[in-house]
C-alpha cells in the first residue's frame, strides 16, 4: 500500500549494529538541545506552524462553519442553491441569513470551503490515530522482543511476518463489507497493518542497548525491568520514534485517499480529503463547472499538509540525529 | 538546505495552484460547434399494443435493480429475462440508465428520424464501442448480467419473438407464426423457413429441444432454471412444464399458468448449434472452446476475437438469416474501466459509441452535446428505469399516510432531476413510468415542491414541531430515521443528501447510511430490518403489469412490507386480462392508489441516451433503444459508416 | 545454512496456512454471495437460494468449507470462477502479465534510485542533494494515482483540441491495434508513476545507507591506510551500503502489488488487483481467495529469497 511505499523502509537500519553515538544514553539536556536545534530553523518553524494551523482549523471546523461561514458543510437546498458556483457567490439561506461561498459550491450547491475544512478533520484524525496505534502496539512489542529475546522474540517475529504478508488492500475491501468503514475502523485496520517496521526498529535498538555496560550494570544491581526501561531504553528510543511518527501520519493520509478512490474509504456521507480528491477528476471534464477549487482544493490541502509533516519529520531527524551534530 | 526550501516551497504551491487553474481551463477547451448536434428524440409509447396473444410482459415483471447496482463492482442484477437474449428480457441495468419523459407520454408513435440525412447505407467499415464493464462469459446458460447478455445476443439469435420498435407489438423473430391453446396452456411456434447457422446448417426445432434438455439438467445448474421452469405440482407457479419438437419446423411449449404474456414467457430458449456442441462439455470452457469462442453464429455477428479484459471483436455474419445482414464489417467493444477516460475516448474519436449502461454519465452528456464529432441520442425507453425512496412499514410511524404525503411534498423532483441527472429525468408518481401506454397522468397525485403545504398537512394531522424536531400526534418525537442507500454510483449519495436537507425542514432527522449495493440489499431484505427509508431504483419491464409480483414478494422485493390488498387483487387481474384497454383501466386504478397511499416516494424516471460519432449513420432511437444493448431491436445491423 | 533454509521453508508454509485461514473466513463472512444477483427476482424462493448456495458448497459451516478448499488447494485445485467458469489458475495467469509489467517496471525503473542515492550521498549538502531531497519530499506528498488521472485527462484534452498527442489514452484503439510500439507508449505513464514510488523509496534508503557507512570506522581506517578513493568506494562503501538495499526488494514487493491495483484501474490494465476487486464485488469467492493466496505466496517467497541472498552476501550474518 502507498503507506509502506512512501516511507523509508526502516527495517534496514536494524540489520546493522547501531553506531556508538546513537546509543549514548539520552539525557534531558540532549533532548532540550535537539528541540532548540529544531526551532532554530525557519523552515521547521514554518512547517510546524502551517501544520498546526491546518490541524487546528480542521478540528474546530464545526465552530468555524457555524459561526464564521454560517453554513454547514452539507447544507444546500435542491431547489435554490447554485451548483458549481464560482468563488465568492452569495446565497440567502433557508433561515434568511446571507452568506458568501468564498471557495464556491459543488454540484449540489454545498459550500466548498466548509466541506474542505470539515474533511480535513477526518484525514488528519486518521493519520494521527493510525500513528497512535502503531506506537501503542509496535513499541511495547519491540521492547519486549528485544529485551527478553528467546521465544518472545521468535513469537514477535512470527507475528510481524504474518502481518507483513497480509495484502492489506484485500483486507480493507473484505472487512469494509462487514463493518461500516467509519473513521475509527479504517484507522484501526491501517494501524494493525502498519506497526511492524516500528516494532522491528525498536527491537533492534533495544537488543543492542541491552548489552551495553550501563544496562548490564543496572541489572546487576537489581534494577527492575520497568526501571531500566524508563531510565535507559525509552529516552533513546523516543528520539528515533519522533522521526517515525511523521512518515506514519503522512502514509496513513495518502493510504486513505487511495482507498477512497477505489471506493473503500470512510463511509458515506462522511467526507475526508481523500474522498474529495477521488471525485475531483470528475469536475475536470465538466465544462459547466465554474469552480476550480473543486478540482484543486483537496489536492492542495493534502499536498500542503503532508509536505509540512514531512518537513517537520525531516527537521526532527536532523535535530535529533547525533551523527549530524557536528 | 533551508534557504533552498524557503524559496522552493512557495513556488511549488504556486505551481500547483497554477496547474489547477490550467487544468480547469483545459477541461473546457474542447472544440465546440455553434450548431446543435442532430439530436433525435423518439417519444416512445406504444399506442395500440395488440391484444391477444401478443401482449407481452417481461416475464415476471420485474426488473431489477437498479439505481443501485454499482457499475464497477458489478452488482448488476439481471433477473427474469424471458430468455437471456430476447428483446423482451427485462434485465437489469445498472445504475445510471434509463428512460422516460412525461410530457410526451401520450403522444402517438415515435417520431423517429434517422440522424443520417440523405445518406444511403453501404457495406463496410468498422466501429469501436467503449464500455466500462466487460462480460465475464459468453455461455448463454451461465450469463446473469447485462454485459454478457449484450455479447451473447449479438452472436446468438433464435428467440421466437421480438418487439416491433415502433408499435412495440410482439412480432416473429425466429418464428414466423404461433398459436396459443388457452385451455391447454400450450404454445406452438412455427419456425421461419430457411433459417441457418453461419456454417450453412439449418436451425431446426431439434436445436431448441436439445438446448432445452441440456439447460434443464440439474448438473448443468442453469441460473435461470427457477425462473423459466415450473413444477407441475404447484399450479400457480409460472413457467414451462413441457417442451417438444414434433417436426423440424415446430416447437411446442406447455406452460403451467395462463397469463396474457404467455407467448413471450414460453420463449425462453436460445438454441445452441447441436451439431457443434453435442458431446462437448456443457460448463467447462477449458474443455469446450465453443463456450467463450463460438465458431458458429445464429445472430447477425460472428465472434472474431476476444482479448479478455481488453477488447471483444465481432465481424459481420454474411449468412445471417434471422436478423438482417449488417452493413458494418466489424464491431469492437473495448473495455476502459474509468468512465472519464472512456468519455475521453469518445471525444478523441478513438471510440465511436458509448451508452449509459457502459459508463456514459449524465454529466458527460452535456459535454458531449457540445462536441463537433459526436451526436447525442436521447430516447424514452420502454424499459423505464426509475428511482424511489421506500418506506419500511414495519415501523408504526410510517403507517400514517399523512406523514408520507407530507414527505412527498418536500421533494423537489425537478431540482433533483437537474442537480443529480443533469436534466435527464422526469418525475414519477406511481409504479408506471411515463414511457408506458399504461401511464395515467390524471390518476396520480402530482406532488410538486411545496414545503408549506407539507407543514400544513402535518399540522392538520396533529403533528407538532418542538426544537426543530417533529412530534407525532401523541407528543412523542419521531426518532432519527435510518436512510439506507447505495454508494455504488454517484447519484445515490446526492439523492440522499437532498432527502436529508429537505426532510430536516419538516423536523425529520435522517441518519444517512451509505453502503455498497450488496450490503444495502442485505440490510433491507433480512432481519432485523434495521432501516427506515431505503433509496433504490427499478429497471422496469416493458409491461408494467408485471410489477405486481414485487408487492407479493416480501421481503426480497417488497422490502418495506407494504401490503395493500386492493392493489394486489388489481395486479392479479391484469395477468388474466387479455384486453389491453381493460388492462389500462385497471392500471389507472393501481396508479391512483399507489400515488396516494404511497409505498414509496416515487422520484424520477430516467431518459436514455447515447453518444455516437457522427460518422456512424443509421442510428435510430426507438423505445427499444438504438440497437446497442442486450435487449436491442436491431443489434446494430442498420448502422453504417457515412460518406 | 541448510538447516536455516529448511526452517524458513517450514515457517513460510505455516505462514501461508495462517493467511489462507484468515482470508477464507473473512471473504466468506462478507455480505453478499453468489445468490445476491438473483435476490431481486420475484420468483426466487427461499429454497432456490439454498440450492444456489448448495451448488457452490456454501451451506456447510465455514471451517468445513475451509478444509475442503484446503484439501483441493493442496492438490493444486483452487476451484473455478462462478462467473467465467474458468479455473482460478487460468484467470490469474491471464491477469498476471499486466500486473507483472507494472510491478517490474516499478522495481526496475525504481532501481535508478540507487545510483541517484549514491550520487547525492557523495555530494551531501550540494545543490544536487538538496534538489533531489525537495523532489523526494514533494513527490511523496501527492498521491501518484491522482497525478496519473490529471495527466491523462489534460493531455487527452490537449490532443483533442490541438492535435498534439503527448500520451495515448489507455485501452483498445482501432488504429493502433496490434501495434506493439503504441502499446508500449500507452504503458509509459503508468510505468513512470509506479516507478516513481520505487525511485523515491530507493534513493532515500540508499542515501542514508551510504552516509551511514561513510561514517563507519572501517571506512575511516581504509582512508587512513591511504587506499585510493575508488577502492574505498567500491569495496567498502558501495558493497556494505547496498546489502540492505538488496533486501528492500523482497520487502517492497507486496506493497508494489497492492499499489498496482489503483493503476490497473485507471489505465485499464486487467491485472490481478483488478481481478480480485471485481471478484469481491461479484462475490466470486474462488477468485478472491485464489488471488489472495497467490499474492501472499509470492511475497512470502520473495522474502525467503531475500533472506537467503542476505545471508550469502553479508559475511557477518551467520545462521545457526
Amino acid at each position: 500500500m502507498t503507506k509502506e511505499i512512501v516511507e523509508t523502509p526502516k527495517i534496514l537500519t536494524l540489520k546493522r549494529e547501531p553506531s556508538l553515538q546513537e546509543i549514548l544514553p539520552a539525557s534531558a539536556s540532549y533532548t532540550r538541545t535537539s528541540v532548540r536545534r529544531f526551532f532554530r530553523s525557519k523552515l521547521n518553524q514554518t512547517a510546524l506552524g502551517v501544520f498546526l494551523v491546518i490541524a487546528l482549523i480542521s478540528f474546530i471546523a464545526p465552530l468555524i462553519t457555524s459561526n464564521i461561514l454560517n453554513v454547514s458543510p452539507d447544507y444546500f437546498r435542491a431547489s435554490f442553491s447554485p451548483s458549481y458556483a464560482p468563488p465568492g457567490t452569495p446565497e440567502t439561506l433557508r433561515n434568511g441569513k446571507a452568506v458568501v461561498h468564498w471557495l464556491g459550491t459543488d454540484e449540489l450547491g454545498r459550500d466548498s470551503l466548509a466541506r474542505l475544512i470539515t474533511a480535513g478533520a477526518a484525514s488528519i484524525a486518521i493519520g494521527l490515530l493510525v500513528t497512535l496505534i502503531i506506537m501503542v502496539i509496535g513499541v511495547p512489542l519491540g521492547l519486549a522482543a528485544g529485551y527478553f529475546g528467546g521465544w518472545v522474540d521468535d513469537a514477535c517475529n512470527g507475528l510481524i511476518q504474518i502481518i507483513n504478508n497480509i495484502p492489506g488492500l484485500y483486507l480493507f475491501i473484505v472487512l469494509g463489507g462487514i463493518f461500516r468503514p467509519n473513521l475509527v475502523f479504517l484507522a484501526v485496520i491501517f494501524g494493525l497493518l502498519s506497526w511492524t517496521p516500528t516494532a522491528r526498529q525498536v527491537r533492534g535498538l533495544t537488543l543492542s542497548l541491552r548489552t551495553r555496560d550501563y544496562v548490564t550494570a543496572s541489572i546487576a544491581v537489581g534494577a527492575r525491568y520497568p526501571r531500566i526501561l524508563a531510565t535507559h531504553l525509552l529516552p533513546n528510543i523516543i528520539s528515533i520514534l519522533v522521526v517515525l511518527v511523521g512518515s506514519d501520519i503522512a502514509g496513513a493520509m495518502l493510504g486513505e485517499a487511495a482507498l477512497s478512490f477505489l471506493g473503500f474509504g470512510i463511509r458515506d456521507p462522511d467526507i475526508s480529503w481523500g474522498k474529495l480528491l477521488a471525485s475531483s477528476s470528475n469536475y475536470l471534464t465538466y465544462s459547466g463547472n465554474q469552480n476550480p477549487f473543486l478540482i484543486i482544493g483537496p489536492g492542495v490541502f493534502i499536498f500542503v499538509t503532508i509536505l509540512s509533516i514531512y518537513l517537520i519529520a525531516d527537521g526532527l531527524r536532523d535535530a535529533f540525529d547525533p551523527t549530524l551534530r557536528n | 538546505m533551508e534557504r533552498f526550501f524557503r524559496s522552493v516551497l512557495p513556488t511549488l504551491v504556486l505551481m500547483l495552484l497554477a496547474m489547477g487553474l490550467l487544468l480547469t481551463a483545459c477541461g473546457d477547451s474542447t472544440p465546440t460547434t455553434a450548431t446543435q448536434p442532430t439530436t433525435t428524440t423518439a417519444a416512445a409509447v406504444p399506442t395500440g399494443v395488440a391484444a391477444i396473444p401478443t401482449a407481452a410482459l417481461n416475464s415476471g415483471g420485474s426488473a431489477t435493480t437498479a439505481a443501485a447496482a454499482a457499475a464497477t463492482t458489478a452488482a448488476a442484477v439481471a433477473t427474469t429475462a424471458a430468455s437471456p437474449t430476447t428483446a423482451a428480457a427485462t434485465a437489469t441495468i445498472a445504475a445510471t440508465t434509463a428512460a422516460a419523459a412525461a410530457t410526451t407520454a401520450s403522444t402517438t408513435a415515435a417520431t423517429i428520424a434517422a440522424a443520417a440525412g440523405t445518406d444511403t447505407p453501404k457495406k463496410g467499415g468498422s466501429i469501436t464501442i467503449v464500455s466500462t464493464n466487460e462480460a465475464k462469459t459468453m455461455h448463454p446458460y451461465n450469463c446473469t448480467d447485462v454485459y454478457c447478455n449484450s455479447y451473447i445476443s449479438r452472436v446468438y439469435a433464435g428467440a421466437m419473438t421480438k418487439r416491433d420498435p415502433k408499435t412495440l407489438e410482439v412480432v416473429g423473430a425466429a418464428a414466423k407464426s404461433w398459436t396459443v391453446d388457452k385451455d391447454a396452456k400450450i404454445i406452438t411456434y412455427t419456425l421461419k423457413d430457411g433459417i441457418k447457422w453461419s456454417d450453412g446448417k439449418p436451425i431446426t426445432s431439434d436445436d431448441y429441444l436439445w438446448t432445452y434438455q441440456q439447460a434443464i439438467k440439474k448438473e448443468n445448474a442453469w441460473p435461470r432454471y427457477a425462473q423459466n421452469i415450473a413444477d407441475p405440482a404447484k399450479p400457480d407457479q409460472n413457467g414451462a412444464i413441457g417442451y417438444e419438437a414434433p417436426n423440424p419446423q415446430t416447437v411446442v411449449v406447455k406452460m403451467n399458468t395462463l397469463t396474457f404474456d404467455i407467448v413471450e414467457r414460453a420463449d425462453f430458449i436460445t438454441p445452441l448449434p447441436r451439431h457443434i456442441w453435442e458431446g462437448k462439455d456443457w460448463l467447462d470452457p477449458t474443455k469446450n472452446s465453443e463456450i467463450d469462442s463460438p465458431s458458429v453464429a445464429s445472430g447477425p455477428w460472428k465472434l472474431k476475437e476476444w482479448v479478455k479484459g481488453k477488447s471483444w471483436t465481432v465481424v459481420r455474419n454474411d449468412a445471417s438469416t434471422i436478423w438482417p445482414v449488417p452493413y458494418l464489417d466489424q464491431i469492437t467493444q473495448a473495455t476502459v474501466e474509468n468512465s472519464s477516460i472512456a468519455f475521453q475516448k469518445l471525444k478523441s474519436g478513438e471510440a465511436d459509441a458509448i451508452v449509459a449502461s457502459y459508463g456514459f454519465t449524465t454529466q458527460d452528456v452535456a459535454e458531449a452535446e457540445k462536441l463537433s464529432n459526436v451526436s447525442v441520442y436521447k430516447w424514452i425507453s420502454a424499459f423505464a428505469s426509475w428511482s424511489e425512496m421506500a418506506f419500511n412499514f414495519r415501523h408504526t410511524y410510517f403507517k400514517d399516510a399523512k406523514l408520507r404525503s407530507a414527505m412527498n411534498w418536500v421533494i423537489d423532483r425537478k431540482a433533483l432531476s437537474d442537480k443529480v441527472y443533469y436534466g435527464l429525468a422526469v418525475p414519477m408518481y406511481a409504479d408506471v413510468a411515463p414511457s408506458s401506454d399504461k401511464f395515467d397522468g390524471n390518476a396520480v397525485e402530482k406532488y410538486g415542491y411545496d414545503p408549506e403545504k407539507a407543514k400544513q398537512i402535518l399540522k392538520d394531522a396533529g403533528y407538532t414541531v418542538k426544537d426543530g424536531k417533529l412530534m407525532d400526534p401523541t407528543g412523542a418525537p419521531l426518532p432519527k430515521l435510518k436512510y439506507a442507500y447505495s454508494t455504488g454510483e454517484p447519484t445515490g449519495p446526492k439523492i440522499a443528501a437532498i432527502a436529508q436537507q429537505e426532510f430536516k425542514d419538516l423536523g425529520i432527522e435522517l441518519d444517512l447510511v451509505g453502503t455498497d449495493f450488496n450490503a444495502l440489499l442485505k440490510t433491507i431484505t433480512t432481519e432485523p430490518f434495521d432501516w427506515d427509508i431505503a433509496q433504490l431504483g427499478w429497471s422496469a419491464g416493458i409491461n408494467p403489469e408485471g410489477f405486481g409480483d414485487v408487492w407479493k414478494t416480501i421481503p426480497n422485493l417488497n422490502f418495506g412490507a407494504w401490503v395493500n390488498d386492493d392493489v394486489n387483487k388489481l395486479y392479479s387481474a391484469t395477468q388474466r386480462e387479455f384486453d389491453n384497454a381493460k388492462r389500462k383501466e385497471i392500471m389507472s386504478k393501481i396508479q391512483s392508489i399507489e400515488s396516494r397511499d404511497g409505498p414509496y416516494i416515487y422520484l424520477n424516471a430516467n431518459t436514455s441516451y447515447a453518444g455516437i460519432n457522427k460518422r456512424v449513420g443509421g442510428v435510430t432511437p426507438t423505445p427499444l433503444g438504438i440497437g446497442f444493448d442486450s435487449r436491442a431491436y436491431s443489434y446494430m445491423t442498420d448502422w453504417y459508416i457515412k460518406g | 545454512m541448510q538447516r536455516f533454509i529448511i526452517r524458513r521453508l517450514i515457517q513460510s508454509f505455516g505462514l501461508l496456512l495462517a493467511i489462507s485461514a484468515i482470508g477464507f473466513t473473512i471473504i466468506h463472512l462478507a455480505p453478499g454471495g453468489p445468490e445476491t444477483k438473483f435476490l431481486l427476482d420475484p420468483r426466487l424462493k427461499p429454497e432456490d437460494i439454498v440450492a444456489i448456495r448448495e451448488r457452490y458448497g456454501l451451506n456447510d459451516p465455514i471451517p468445513v468449507q475451509y478444509i475442503k478448499w484446503l484439501w483441493n488447494a493442496l492438490h493444486l485445485d483452487f476451484g473455478r470462477s462462478y462467473e467465467s467458469l474458468y479455473p482460478v489458475s487460468d484467470e490469474i495467469l491471464r491477469a498476471l502479465p499486466n500486473t507483472l509489467f507494472l510491478v517490474s517496471s516499478g522495481v526496475i525503473l525504481g532501481m535508478l534510485g540507487i545510483p541517484l542515492g549514491v550520487f547525492i550521498a557523495k555530494r551531501r549538502g550540494s545543490i544536487a542533494d538538496k534538489s533531489v531531497r525537495v523532489f523526494t519530499v514533494a513527490g511523496s506528498s501527492i498521491p501518484h494515482w491522482w497525478l496519473g488521472i490529471l495527466i491523462l485527462l489534460v493531455t487527452s484534452n490537449l490532443a483533442i483540441s490541438t492535435g498534439i498527442k503527448i500520451l495515448p489514452l489507455p485501452g483498445y484503439s482501432a488504429e493502433a491495434n496490434g501495434n506493439t510500439l503504441y502499446f508500449i507508449w500507452q504503458l509509459v505513464l503508468p510505468s513512470i508513476l509506479i516507478a516513481l514510488t520505487g525511485l523515491l523509496a530507493y534513493s532515500r534508503v540508499t542515501r542514508s545507507q551510504v552516509l551511514d557507512v561513510m561514517s563507519q570506522d572501517y571506512v575511516r581506517t581504509a582512508k587512513s591506510k591511504g587506499l585510493d578513493e575508488k577502492t574505498i568506494n567500491r569495496v567498502h562503501i558501495l558493497r556494505n551500503a547496498l546489502i540492505p538495499v538488496v533486501t528492500v526488494f523482497g520487502g517492497l514487493l507486496p506493497s508494489f502489488i497492492g499499489g498496482s491495483v489503483i493503476f490497473e484501474r485507471i489505465f485499464s490494465l486487467p491485472g490481478i488487483g483488478n481481478l480480485s476487486i471485481e471478484a469481491l464485488g461479484r462475490s466470486d469467492y474462488p477468485i478472491a481467495i485464489g488471488v489472495l493466496m497467490f499474492v501472499s505466496a509470492i511475497s512470502i517467497f520473495m522474502l525467503f529469497i531475500s533472506d537467503i541472498l542476505y545471508a550469502l552476501i553479508d559475511p557477518r550474518i551467520r545462521y545457526s
